[in-house]
């Protein structure tokens, strides 16, 4: 355990890293779900 | 001075276990935003359809009413229409109707008023699961979680959107890459995180409508170059969708209503390709007495109804063009307009159809309406002149060449039908565009296969009295001049104007009637 808080204290870029990419995927994630269509194309065009 | 500035510095730590503490690091970060987000009752998965836009078994399609206990109420319409809210179950005989947009305009509240005045203790309960631009695959899903709502009788109106529906699960699929990018993603889904990271994307991202037209016309592409050997892979796959929901109704001990669906025989076919045989030099061919046979027929007769260059186009209607779900501001714009369309004069309908016209008020008609309507109002008449039918039967001489080398190509088979409607010939005319609509490589209405499958289907379950099919498509085109449904009775390829839904629901009436009186026997 203290060695652990002691990872968290001296190597902050090694976890802070992996969080932020993290949160990065999810939001890249869910703007790709935010422009995927609802209802198909052909349905608007027919 | 506080003990950690004081402590020994620590040994330099391995790779591998700095690897190990970071990810535990973002594991336990990921647990408490879930946490929190939990705790606050933020962002709940199940409040939001599949990603996979319900083609997903995990999509949940009914969730319960917190504010109404023993309410569900569906989530599948993402916005575009309201959601539906189903009450407990109570004494009244409950009906479900499934499909399609068709489905989805029928009027439920009509429906359930002609039912209950003929058996009104306990009366009905008729409930509107259609869902537009949803096929055989989807709506299979929907079915499967609807029986939960305990119906009495399910009725099936579908068969116009096979391949619209797996185009966009195509589009889809290209979209991310792969099915399997996709699926993954929706299972990512179940967090709170994702649910409220693709909140906050929703929130500040333009929607998919907003795209450019371009990036739009890329999605009409999935099906440009499908062939007829790979058609008929998905009337399979609508035979087993569409049996597999009369199975699991009857397994649900829901009494059940196929019907067979009405096309609009004057939309020309989607998609036409030749066979991947056939000889580039050939296929020189067919273009060119294509280009013959469609110059030589009078404008009058094609304009918007048939494509003879790229720029003279075939006009798609679509319901809003009629005024139907079309945006206020539109809808405005069309009545302030000072010149309101003329209706042209097309066929008359007989009953249960007859009587004045079937559309909207013409004030809410777009531009386009009179435009088709025109052409279409020369094609019935059919009056050419004697230099109109030399053409005529030019074009029809070409066009019987082309089908030489090409017998099914389907919008040949279309534009030589209505040549032949033309020159008078119904029984031909009849036979080449429902050959037209049959072998469109990506129809986007019924036609005589989707229509077969039902039909096949009902005949299969003849000794189960529980099992009924009303054949629409036949009974409509009884009241059809030569037996053609055309836009006397339809906004666009598969959709009924609104006053004519009425009389096609009560073709159906009866048999829900009985299926409903058989339930309550059961009870």
């Amino acid at each position: 355990m203290r060695t652990y808080l002691q990872f968290l204290r001296r190597h902050p870029v090694w976890w802070v890293t992996p969080i932020v990419l993290y949160l990065g995927a999810l939001l890249w994630l869910a703007s790709l779900v935010a422009r995927t269509p609802d209802n198909p194309f052909a349905y608007t065009l027919y | 001075m506080p003990v950690v500035e004081t402590s020994p510095a620590p040994p330099n730590l391995p790779v591998a276990r700095r690897l190990l503490y970071a990810a535990l690091t973002t594991l336990l970060f990921a647990a408490a935003l879930e946490g929190a987000l939990a705790a606050l009752g933020l962002a709940n998965p199940a409040a939001r359809l599949s990603l996979t836009r319900g083609f997903s078994t995990r999509a949940r399609y009914f969730v319960p009413d917190p504010a109404q206990p023993g309410t569900v109420h569906t989530q599948m319409f993402s916005g575009d229409s309201p959601e539906v809210v189903v009450p407990p179950r109570g004494p009244r005989v409950r009906v479900l109707l499934m499909g399609e947009s068709s489905t989805e305009g029928f009027p439920e509240e009509y429906i359930q008023e002609r039912l209950d005045a003929a058996l009104p203790d306990p009366g009905f309960e008729v409930i509107n699961l259609g869902r537009h631009g949803y096929g055989s695959e989807r709506v299979r899903i929907l079915l499967a979680q609807a029986l939960e709502l305990h119906p009495d009788v399910v009725f099936i109106y579908l068969g116009h959107n096979e391949f619209v529906e797996q185009g966009f699960a195509l589009e889809l699929a290209r979209e991310w890459h792969s099915g399997v990018a996709l699926e993954a993603v929706d299972w990512l889904a179940r967090l709170r995180t994702m649910n409220a990271a693709i909140e906050v994307a929703e929130s500040i991202a333009p929607g998919p409508s907003a795209r450019p037209e371009s990036q739009q016309a890329e999605r009409a592409d999935a099906f440009r170059e499908l062939t007829y050997d790979r058609t008929v892979l998905f009337y399979k796959v609508y035979r087993d969708n569409l049996a597999a929901m009369v199975e699991l109704a009857r397994e649900a001990g829901a009494g059940v209503l196929l019907s067979t669906v009405v096309p609009n025989d004057f939309d020309p076919p989607a998609v036409s390709t030749f066979p991947v045989n056939l000889p580039e030099t050939t296929r020189a061919d067919v273009f060119r007495l294509r280009g013959l046979a469609l110059g030589a027929i009078p404008e009058r007769f094609r304009k918007g109804l048939i494509q003879t260059s790229p720029e003279a186009g075939v006009i798609h209607l679509r319901p809003s063009d009629w005024g139907e779900l079309a945006p206020p501001a539109e809808l405005a714009a069309r009545r302030a307009r000072a010149a309101v369309p003329a209706p042209p004069e097309l066929r008359a309908l007989s009953a249960p159809f007859a009587g004045p016209p079937l559309w909207s008020d013409p004030r809410d008609w777009s531009a386009a309406v009179p435009e088709l309507l025109d052409t279409c109002a020369q094609v019935v008449q059919r009056a050419p002149t004697e230099d109109e039918r030399r053409l005529l039967s030019v074009t029809a001489t070409r066009l019987n060449e082309v089908l030489t080398i090409c017998p099914d190509h389907p919008i040949t088979l279309f534009e030589l039908g209505l040549v032949r409607y033309l020159l008078g010939d119904d029984d031909g005319a009849a036979r080449l565009l429902h050959a037209a609509a049959a072998y469109d490589r990506a129809p986007t209405h019924g036609n005589d296969v989707i229509n077969g499958v039902v039909r096949e289907l009902a005949a299969q379950h003849a000794d189960d009295p529980d099992v009924r099919c009303v054949d629409a498509e036949q009974l409509v085109r009884a009241a059809c001049p030569e037996g053609l449904v055309g836009y006397e009775l339809m906004m666009d390829n598969c959709h009924l104007h609104a006053q004519a839904r009425y009389a096609l629901v009560d073709m159906f009436v009866p048999q829900l009637l009985e299926l409903g009186r058989a339930a309550l026997t059961r009870r």
